[in-house]
């Protein structure tokens, strides 16, 4: 990955930049700490799908990192490593197949993120409960329970900013 | 509706801890992480946890701020103590209707919590003494060695840089959009999920299309100017360690070394 075009690192800080400010607006707050945001993933997907897989993943991991700066969560470090460079890095996963079609992508790196959420979940339950507990179906409907929303938003999402685009290609 | 005080939980300062170098801190987090994992007595762990608070004190962070800190995972916390406290055998000590209190339960919850606090608490120090600019230098000296293998380090910074510098502008921006559609009778507090979501369109795509425009235009301004990725450059502040950073190095790897001999040795109450 070395040399990265400098329009692209702008374009990675923007995107970095966006997916926090809308981190901060959240459509509907879980009890217990997890939130439907107002797609705050997309601005690290649309990265993606435009600037290919790996600088994708780069700003993910990036992205990881901010998130853990306005919501730090450490109790273990593979939950660390798990809930934010690899679940966050997981979203470059849209910069795959994104030539055809950015849909394909964008459904495998949310599922990835779900993915990295759900292991910290039972990592995190396997080291802190007892034994004999069933930790992943609860970690599977937490997680899903706001990632699928925001899976749906999202797909809307790029379906309307593609649109957009076309229409200034347009005009 | 937006709130960015939150952001970095950085709390300004001119504390000893305050003006230590962001790799000393960085490297004083990864020891107490090591710590934290490597001892499972309790009495070690409350020693950690001592240290702990020792530099949460030397940073001059108030007991209220780190409750603050805290809170988020007040819930995970009490579940995890609740869970050892009543679903641990062992040699029996209170019964309460169907719960009983062991012994091993007991310890158990107290390792857990004491580990949890330490976690928090010195994840919660960096953050919340070392300024996000001072991360991200820290961060992309760390990565420099990594450079060799491809890694971009310098793109890293630099994205880094643009992103913190931007956050507030694009809150405004943000702030503005949603005035602008209030004005014109959006309602962005309905309680439909779906609706909400329609509201949110005419926010969303302009906050788009202006971000990356903006980036576009950064890119072109800044490669007028002569910036060259990469290229040697000076920094206003550069990173340098001071006699307190290899003093606080030194002792993180003495203390660290006495805990590992203190378990090793299995001494001082070996009962817990």
């Amino acid at each position: 990955m070395k040399g990265l075009d400098l329009r692209v690192v702008t374009r990675g800080g923007l995107a970095l930049a966006l997916a926090v400010v809308l981190s901060f607006i959240k459509i509907w707050q879980m009890p217990q700490g997890g939130s439907v945001t107002l797609l705050s993933m997309l601005p690290v997907v649309y990265f993606a799908y435009t600037e290919g897989f790996l600088p994708g993943v780069l700003v993910g991991v990036l992205y990881g990192l901010l998130q853990y700066l306005i919501e730090p969560y450490f109790v273990h470090p593979v939950q660390f490593l798990l809930d934010y460079p690899v679940a966050f890095g997981a979203l470059g996963l849209a910069g795959l197949f994104a030539k055809k079609s950015p849909y394909p992508g964008v459904v495998l790196a949310i599922a990835g993120r779900f993915l990295a959420h759900l292991i910290s979940g039972a990592v995190f339950f396997a080291s802190y409960a007892p034994e004999g507990q069933n930790p992943w179906v609860y970690s599977a409907i937490y997680n899903g329970s706001y990632l699928l929303p925001e899976l749906i938003l999202t797909l809307g999402a790029v379906y309307f900013l593609k649109i957009f685009e076309r229409l200034r290609k347009v005009t | 509706m937006i709130n960015v005080n939150t952001i970095g939980q950085y709390i300004p300062g001119n504390s000893l801890i305050h003006r230590l170098d962001p790799r000393t801190k960085f490297f004083t987090l990864l020891v107490a992480v090591f710590l934290v994992f490597f001892l499972d007595n309790l009495v070690h762990l409350g020693f950690l946890l001592f240290g702990v608070i020792l530099v949460t004190f030397l940073a001059g962070i108030k007991p209220k701020m780190f409750w603050q800190a805290l809170k988020p995972v007040v819930f995970i916390l009490v579940l995890a103590l609740i869970l050892q406290l009543f679903f641990t055998p062992g040699e029996k000590l209170i019964t309460i209707g169907p719960f009983k209190i062991t012994r091993e339960g007991l310890i158990n919850s107290g390792i857990v919590f004491l580990r949890l606090v330490v976690m928090l608490l010195s994840a919660y120090l960096l953050t919340a003494t070392t300024s996000p600019t001072e991360l991200t230098h820290g961060l992309e000296s760390l990565l420099k060695p990594f450079g060799r293998f491809g890694l971009p380090y310098g793109e890293i910074a630099l994205m880094l840089t643009i992103a913190l510098r931007f956050i507030p502008t694009l809150t405004e921006e943000a702030e503005r959009l949603i005035k602008a559609q209030e004005s014109r009778g959006a309602d962005f507090y309905t309680r439909g999920l779906s609706k909400k979501a329609q509201m949110m369109l005419p926010l969303i795509i302009p906050l788009f299309i202006n971000a990356f425009k903006r980036a576009d235009e950064l890119a072109v301004a800044m490669e007028a100017r002569g910036y060259r990725i990469g290229a040697p450059r000076g920094k206003l502040k550069p990173l340098k360690f001071t006699a307190k950073d290899y003093l606080f190095l030194f002792l993180n790897l003495l203390i660290a070394m006495l805990f590992v001999i203190l378990k090793l040795w299995g001494g001082f109450p070996a009962k817990f």
